[in-house]
């Protein structure tokens, strides 16, 4: 994959290129380590790996249990962590962020071989490259956020190419990675919506008089496909074609749910032009080097084209994003000018002259201190933890404690558990894992939900499609404080548990078992329960409140009469 | 030199040399005088001189013989523009004069041969009229008759006559070698000795059409359609098929579900890796422009062209003139227009165009199978050029494509022994179905083609435009007269003989089908050969895998038999699609149990991922030939798959019930030929 004569391509694997990834592999994975010593966290990421635990913690694994909601291939990254010994899995979406950070750096430095950088150029402009903040927020401050990084870079070269050749390859390359970019993040909806426009000033001129449907069709099916091989996987797996579109919980919805206390959406949510012009601005501030890149490129048209659709895209892009209130800050798209910027560097001509070359280390110089006064500018609260995190030694409060204290309080009290993982994936982080957790994907949950009165809950048969039969006694229930409002920035959906929305007094008054009068001839009052239940006989089922902090959580556990050998529970009217 | 400065007489050369006895001489001379004979002809008639030496020693004298291009102007049978025509060329192409006249139709191949004759001094002789003796034809020598176009013809006296359109000294030594000292030669036309050779040697040429790889290499035959293990393992599958339905429904059925969705899997996975491999720039450009400005057409070999046709009467017009714009020497070109027997009309149209007499016309007589592969094989005993290759009836090749392949035959390695041309349609934009033709097409050979090349997979070649070494066509066997696709089928074999096929960036226009019924009838016979391919090649499969080893053993099941099985379960899967989408739930949720957790993330990516790609790549595939305008079709290409599995059943219903029928595709359909003019104007003399 390269934009240059394929005859002349040095091998792209080879000692030397490995050599120099494990290197940028250390020095990244240095950073992130450090970085997790200060006990930051990204909300997104504690989703992402809670998502990991509870699908293969369960008594049975299917992938669409990971949900519709969100892209899949982040999670599918992080799988092989799971099989590691310890708890250290937590760490896995930042690792596998700075894995592909170090591969976009490799890439870049392979790249920039070609164009013949020497080793001292190149080591410079790396360590330029990712010094930037936002290369940084990017790599370790969000989930796997790394991996959009080289995607866009991927992205970028693909249309350097079918700028210089427009041959089926680029194509080709093209479409592939705007389909896979929907399958790593949302944010190529928007990159390919700014991007469509565009097209006709990449194409030859002769493609577009002859055909120019081909043109856009080309450039537009392979996203297409994509999107509705997921609307189609929704219609399959979650019997809704737009569920990952309606669903509140999706990713896809970005922050729109959060808009109102989230700074960047309360005052841009729902407009274009103004956040547009605002990104450029940022651009301006964070990489004044695209200024220098634009003057020296200024006699050569094709890359000034080049530089000019890439600031375009992502200003755009930004314009689009908060226009459907899917941003909580800029730097979410921002952050891709790092690779672009990459892509522009290849697309040029190397710099000759010292004086030049000293000018463009200068600039990037300058992108990074811009970049962190950019960072400065409305920063969400995961990125003031993150940029207090270079001012002082102490170590970063949690994202939320009660949550955290939740999950190491189910560590130490191991029972079958149900749980709405949407809201409690801290806790689940916290946990370590996800055994005997039935969260809402399982049978147990849904069961719940659809019971008027959660009955029935113990001894439930689970039949797998193996079949293979498991019997769960559901020994306690996690539910979230329906009143608790929580003033949070962070990428994940901090909605009402599912558990408290069916059942509302479920926090306040437990499960507790009232008497059911049955009348001769008539249905009892619970249609779902399995066998008639002789409440003469029947003996009061004790459920106690083993956890309550008082704020967020508490955690109801049943008591089981062991003489009926079942346990009628009934949600107080 | 004798004591008057004349030239020294012949029979003082001959004693001379030793050759012949003074007494002798004076014999002849006394016999010369009483019977008015040659001198020459007298002293080979009596045996009194070795011929070779004799024609040495009369070449030798200083008496120049005549040139026949004088001789020519001097008869009024050429013009002296024509002959200073003939003369340039003759320096541009390095052929003979004589073939440069023919070529060019500036003078009658009949008309020429009784000039020769004369130059020769030899007698003209008519083939047609004085007949041959077929006693003195053999059987064992056919190859030699047609190389050197020379047939035995007839004993007078003590002597024996060949009768050569190319006397030489090869032809002397052959006949001596089959009849003795006492031989000579007379001038025929070449066109009498292949009629001839058709006429008395045409059952030993057919019968080596049919059977001669049959016989030679019965498994590799597709004469036998089935092994017997294939037969047996076919009925014992299908039976333990039916017992596992029986006794295991659910598994049995979930177990064919996977083995289905996995093998598409693969399939799908080797055509985005050909797609990929194939569009890398430059990967089949073995020739450029500068190549061939430094070509010279007088290092060009005779290439020779067979261009079988049936029932194609009024598509022979636009096929003879599409070879004569090829750009290479007409002299030497050796052009065999095969028809069949019974196919008077054609006949009768190829040889009322007054063709040149680079055309020559060869009649198959009927035999069974009558395919086209046997047609060729036919055909090939009569070729002598240095490459052949093949075009159909209505094939437009571009003019240049002979000069490339012979350019790139020079300068690739000897067991490159085929370059395959792309194939295209110059009607590409006529109707749906012509535009679903090309995008397939542009697909397969732009993308396609180029990457198994370059990944040393088996290519099954097209039916057209294959250019071969001629002797290692020879020595494989040529074509499988049995096979429908035996284009394919060699393209197998060359690869199992440790031999190369190349693709060149040349192309050859071809008209699309735009009838429904007569695309159905040609893709099941496509389909059909497929099938007979695979199984004449799976035979023995670890002898195939060893011969072509591992990527081109899991290419060929995956391109060869993928093609077929991907067409033949596409409308169950298509069914079940269907059925998800319009019935109600309670049907669906029948179909729920046959498609566990791993067959349907299996089957969802072939599903989405896989026939979305295979969608895009159909657009893209007519990215090389700028076909800009083709691409928005590809959007209904599911449509053009539908119709492709229709065909496979139909060519899977023909394998089992009549294996060896050849689907005639009608061609001759499309409007831009018929708006073309219908005959080629006559050449400026008939050929005889």
């Amino acid at each position: 994959m390269h934009i240059f004569n394929q005859a002349q391509e040095p091998r792209i694997f080879s000692r030397q290129n490995l050599l120099v990834f494990l290197l940028l592999l250390t020095g990244l994975m240095g950073f992130v380590f450090w970085q997790l010593s200060h006990q930051y966290a990204s909300d997104l990421a504690l989703l992402s790996w809670s998502k990991i635990l509870t699908v293969f913690d369960a008594f049975e694994f299917r992938i669409e249990n990971l949900s519709m909601l969100q892209p899949h291939m982040p999670l599918y990254l992080l799988i092989p962590f799971y099989y590691l010994p310890g708890e250290y899995g937590y760490m896995a979406p930042y690792l596998t962020s700075a894995f592909c950070a170090a591969i976009l750096l490799a890439l870049w430095n392979h790249d920039l071989k070609i164009h013949r950088y020497t080793a001292g150029q190149r080591a410079l402009l790396i360590l330029l490259v990712a010094a930037h903040p936002f290369f940084l927020w990017s790599m370790s401050g969000s989930a796997v956020h790394g991996l959009t990084l080289l995607v866009f870079y991927l992205f970028c070269i693909a249309t350097i190419r079918l700028t210089k050749y427009a041959d089926a390859r680029a194509f080709l390359m093209l479409g592939l990675v705007l389909a896979s970019f929907f399958f790593f993040d949302e944010l190529a909806f928007f990159i390919f919506i700014a991007f469509f426009p565009m097209v006709q000033l990449i194409v030859p001129r002769r493609m577009l008089d002859e055909s120019p449907m081909a043109v856009y069709l080309l450039v537009a099916v392979p996203l297409i496909v994509a999107v509705l091989t997921w609307l189609y996987l929704n219609d399959v797996f979650a019997s809704n074609a737009y569920e990952f579109l309606e669903n509140s919980r999706g990713t896809f919805r970005g922050s729109w749910l959060r808009a109102e206390n989230i700074d960047w959406l309360r005052l841009f949510g729902g407009k274009f032009i103004t956040p547009a012009l605002l990104a450029l601005g940022l651009i301006l501030l964070a990489f004044p080097v695209s200024v220098w890149l634009v003057w020296r490129s200024r006699r050569h048209t094709k890359i000034l084209a080049g530089i000019v659709i890439l600031l375009v895209n992502v200003a755009l892009a930004v314009g689009f994003a908060s226009a459907s209130s899917y941003l909580t800050h800029p730097i979410e798209i921002l952050s891709l000018m790092v690779p672009g910027l990459m892509a522009v560097l290849i697309l040029m001509p190397r710099e000759y002259k010292s004086f030049h070359r000293a000018a463009l280390y200068l600039m990037f110089v300058a992108s990074i201190v811009g970049g962190w006064y950019a960072m400065h500018w409305k920063p969400t609260d995961e990125m003031r933890n993150w940029l207090a995190m270079w001012t002082t030694s102490e170590k970063l409060p949690p994202i939320s404690a009660t949550d955290e204290a939740l999950g190491k309080w189910l560590k130490e009290n191991p029972k079958v558990t149900l749980i709405d993982d949407n809201v409690a994936y801290r806790a689940i982080v916290a946990r370590g894992n996800a055994k005997d957790l039935m969260v809402p994907f399982t049978k147990e949950f849904q069961l719940a939900l659809r019971s008027e009165n959660l009955t029935e809950l113990n001894n439930l048969s689970t039949l797998s499609s193996i079949g293979r039969a498991s019997s769960f006694k559901i020994e306690q229930v996690v539910v979230q404080n329906p009143v608790y409002s929580r003033y949070v920035e962070s990428l994940a959906s901090p909605e009402v548990d599912m558990l408290t929305r069916r059942h509302p007094k479920l926090y306040e008054k437990g499960i507790v078992k009232t008497k059911e009068k049955v009348d001769s001839g008539s249905e009892t009052k619970n249609a779902t329960v399995t066998e008639k239940v002789n409440l003469k006989n029947s003996e009061p089922v004790a459920v106690e409140l083993v956890y309550d902090d008082h704020v967020n959580w508490r955690v109801w556990r049943f008591k089981y009469n062991e003489e009926l050998h079942r346990n009628v529970v009934q949600c107080a009217p | 030199m004798g004591p008057n400065n004349n030239p020294p007489r012949l029979g003082d050369l001959l004693v001379g040399k030793g050759l012949l006895t003074q007494a002798r001489l004076d014999e002849a001379i006394a016999l010369q005088q009483s019977s008015g004979q040659r001198l020459g002809d007298i002293l080979l008639s009596n045996g009194w001189v070795d011929p070779i030496e004799f024609y040495k020693v009369r070449d030798s004298q200083k008496v120049a013989p005549p040139r026949i291009g004088d001789l020519l102007i001097s008869k009024g049978l050429i013009t002296e523009m024509q002959l200073n025509d003939a003369l340039q060329l003759q320096k541009k192409w390095g052929s003979r004069l004589g073939e440069i006249l023919i070529a060019k139709g500036y003078i009658s191949a009949f008309k020429f041969y009784q000039v020769l004759a004369d130059v020769n001094s030899r007698a003209f002789v008519n083939l047609m009229k004085d007949r041959p003796d077929v006693a003195l034809l053999s059987e064992n020598d056919i190859e030699i008759y047609s190389e050197l176009l020379v047939l035995p013809w007839k004993r007078i006296g003590e002597v024996t006559y060949v009768a050569t359109a190319n006397p030489s000294e090869k032809v002397l030594e052959f006949a001596r070698s089959r009849f003795g000292e006492q031989v000579d030669f007379v001038v025929t036309s070449k066109f009498d000795i292949l009629w001839e050779l058709q006429i008395n040697m045409g059952t030993v040429y057919s019968d080596n059409a049919v059977y001669q790889l049959a016989k030679k290499n019965p498994e590799n035959s597709a004469q036998r359609v089935f092994a017997t293990w294939q037969l047996f393992g076919g009925v014992m599958t299908f039976a333990l098929i039916l017992t596992a339905l029986t006794l295991w429904p659910l598994n049995t059925v979930i177990a064919l579900n996977f083995l289905v969705a996995l093998f598409l899997f693969l399939v799908f996975g080797m055509r985005s890796i050909l797609a990929w491999v194939g569009s890398r720039r430059g990967i089949d450009v073995k020739v450029g422009d500068y190549q061939l400005s430094r070509l010279e057409d007088k290092d060009l070999p005779i290439y020779s062209i067979l261009v079988p046709m049936y029932k194609e009467a009024a598509v022979l017009p636009h096929i003879a003139q599409a070879l004569r714009n090829m750009d290479y020497p007409l002299s030497k070109l050796d052009i065999k227009l095969i028809l069949e027997e019974d196919d008077e009309e054609t006949i009768a149209v190829a040889r009322s165009l007054g063709l040149e007499s680079t055309f020559e016309i060869i009649i198959v007589p009927p035999s069974w199978p009558k395919t086209k592969p046997k047609a060729c094989n036919y055909a090939l005993n009569f070729c002598r050029g240095e490459y052949v290759t093949i075009y159909d009836a209505e094939d437009r090749p571009e003019p240049d494509q002979l000069k490339k392949v012979a350019v790139a035959f020079s300068s690739l390695p000897e067991d490159v022994v085929c370059l395959q041309a792309r194939l295209n349609y110059f009607n590409h934009s006529e109707n749906w179905l012509a535009r679903q033709f090309t995008l397939e097409y542009s697909l397969w050979f732009d993308f396609y083609l180029p990457a198994l090349e370059a990944l040393r997979i088996p290519i099954p070649l097209g039916g057209t435009s294959n250019h071969f070494r001629l002797s290692v066509l020879r020595r494989v066997g040529a074509w499988d007269p049995y096979n429908v696709t035996e284009d394919c089928d060699l393209g197998v074999r060359i690869t199992q003989e440790g031999m190369h096929v190349g693709i060149i960036n040349s192309t050859t226009y071809e008209e699309a089908n735009t009838r429904f019924g007569n695309w159905i009838r040609q893709r099941s016979r496509w389909q059909k050969g497929y099938m007979q391919t695979y199984l004449v090649h799976m035979r023995h499969p670890w002898a195939f895998y060893k011969s072509v080893g591992h990527a081109g053993f899991w290419g060929f099941q995956f391109f060869v038999g993928g093609s077929v099985l991907g067409n033949l379960v596409l409308p169950f899967l298509f069914l079940m699609f269907l059925v998800y989408l319009f019935a109600s739930i309670s049907v669906v949720n029948l179909l729920t149990p046959i498609f566990p957790q791993y067959i349907l993330y299996i089957s969802l990516f072939n599903l989405l991922i896989g026939n979305g790609v295979l969608m895009y790549l159909s657009m893209v595939g007519a990215f090389k030939r700028h076909y800009y305008g083709l691409m928005p079709y590809a959007l209904t290409v599911p449509a053009y798959w539908a119709m492709m599995a229709v065909a496979s059943y139909k060519g899977l219903w023909q394998l089992i019930n009549n294996p060896f029928h050849w689907e005639k595709t009608q061609h001759g359909l499309t409007k831009m030929m018929k708006n073309e003019s219908s005959a080629q104007p006559a050449a400026t003399s008939p050929q005889t």
